[in-house]
C-alpha cells in the first residue's frame, strides 16, 4: 500500500510538471461555459454573423436549463473525449521511450501497483476537472435560464463520470501494448466511436453499451428519474474498465522487455 | 457597435480570464522549456494567436519530455 502511495505521489508530481493540472480543468471549463453563453447569445451572434436580409425574423425558443446542460454534456462528449484521450495518451508510452519504467520496475513493483497508480492520478486529474467545469455551467445555466435542480445536476454528473472512466480504462489499456502516444490516442478514440457507433446502429443489443451513458445523464436531466436502463449501464461500465484494467495488468506481466 | 455594449461583461470576463490563465501559463512553461518539438518562435505565436487550440497542442504535443 505505501508503495502504491509512493507510485501516486510521483505520478502527481509529473501531472504539475507537465502543466496537465492547468491546462485540463482550465480548457474544460472553458468548454463548459461557452455552452451556456453561445446559447444565451445565440440571437446576437447570429445578428453580427449572418447576412440575413433585410425584415427576415428568426425566433429562436429559448432554451430550458437541462436543455443547456445536456448541450454541456455533448460537447464533453466530442472535445472532452478528445482531450481526456490526448491527455492521458502518454502516462506509459513516454515512460517507455524514456527508459524510466525499467528504473521503476527493477524496484519491488509490481504492475498492480505501477498501471493501478497511473490510472488513478490520471482519473482524480480528469474527474477534479469536470466537476469544476460541469459545476460552472450549471451556476452559469441557473444564471441565465431556468434553474435546475441541483440533485438533477449532480446525479447526471456522477453518471458522465463512468464515461471518463471508461475512457481513461481503455487508453491505459491500449497504452500497455502500444509503445506509440498518437497511435495509442487513435486507436483509443477509434474504439469509443466505435462503440458509439454500434450503440446507435444496433439499439436492442447494446443497451448495457458505455456509448450509451450521455444519453442516460441526458434522460436524467429531463426526466429526472432514475431508471432500470440506467443501472445496466452504469453496472456493464464500470465492469468493463475494470475489466480493461486486468487486461492490462495481465499485459504487463508478459513484457519481456519494457 | 452597439452590439458590443449589449453584452453583459460581467458574464463573459470569467471566459476571457480562463483563456488569459491558459495562454499565460503556456507562455510561461513554453519560454522555460530548453527545447521544445519544433522551432519555440512557432509555439510562442500559436500560443497568443490561436485561440485556445494553440495552447492545447502546445502542451499535447509541443513539450519535449526529457
Amino acid at each position: 500500500m505505501t508503495r502504491f502511495l509512493t507510485l501516486l505521489n510521483k505520478e502527481i508530481t509529473e501531472l504539475m510538471r507537465n502543466g496537465k493540472l492547468i491546462w485540463l480543468p482550465v480548457v474544460l471549463m472553458i468548454i463548459g461555459i461557452s455552452q451556456p453563453l453561445t446559447s444565451y447569445y445565440m440571437p446576437q451572434i447570429l445578428d453580427m454573423a449572418g447576412n440575413l436580409p433585410e425584415g427576415a425574423s428568426i425566433t429562436i425558443p429559448t432554451p430550458t436549463g437541462e436543455e443547456v446542460l445536456s448541450g454541456a454534456l455533448s460537447q464533453y462528449g466530442t472535445i472532452g473525449t478528445l482531450l481526456f484521450a490526448l491527455a492521458t495518451m502518454n502516462v506509459i508510452a513516454q515512460e517507455r521511450q524514456n527508459g524510466s519504467i525499467t528504473l521503476v520496475m527493477v524496484r519491488p513493483v509490481n504492475e498492480w501497483q505501477y498501471l493501478g497508480s497511473k490510472t488513478v492520478a490520471q482519473l482524480a486529474l480528469l474527474l477534479l476537472s469536470l466537476i469544476l467545469s460541469y459545476c460552472l455551467t450549471w451556476y452559469y445555466t441557473n444564471l441565465l435560464f431556468t434553474p435546475v435542480d441541483w440533485k438533477v445536476m449532480l446525479s447526471s454528473l456522477v453518471m458522465y463520470c463512468f464515461w471518463v472512466l471508461f475512457v481513461v480504462c481503455v487508453t491505459i489499456f491500449v497504452g500497455t501494448i502500444i509503445r506509440q502516444s498518437s497511435a495509442i490516442a487513435g486507436v483509443s478514440l477509434l474504439f469509443l466511436a466505435l462503440i458509439s457507433l454500434l450503440t446507435t446502429l444496433l439499439p436492442k443489443f447494446m443497451e448495457w453499451s458505455p456509448g450509451n451513458i450521455r444519453g442516460e445523464a441526458t434522460k436524467l436531466l429531463v426526466e429526472q428519474q432514475w431508471t432500470e436502463s440506467a443501472w445496466t449501464v452504469i453496472g456493464s461500465t464500470a465492469t468493463l474498465s475494470l475489466l480493461l484494467f486486468l487486461a492490462g495488468v495481465m499485459v504487463m506481466k508478459r513484457y519481456r522487455r519494457y | 457597435m452597439d452590439v458590443l455594449n449589449d453584452i453583459n461583461w460581467a458574464l463573459v470576463a470569467p471566459l476571457l480570464i480562463l483563456q488569459a490563465i491558459l495562454a499565460i501559463s503556456a507562455l510561461v512553461s513554453c519560454i522555460k522549456q530548453k527545447e521544445t518539438n519544433g522551432p519555440k518562435w512557432m509555439w510562442i505565436l500559436l500560443i497568443l494567436f490561436v485561440n485556445l487550440f494553440g495552447a492545447i497542442l502546445y502542451f499535447v504535443i509541443g513539450r519535449k519530455n526529457s
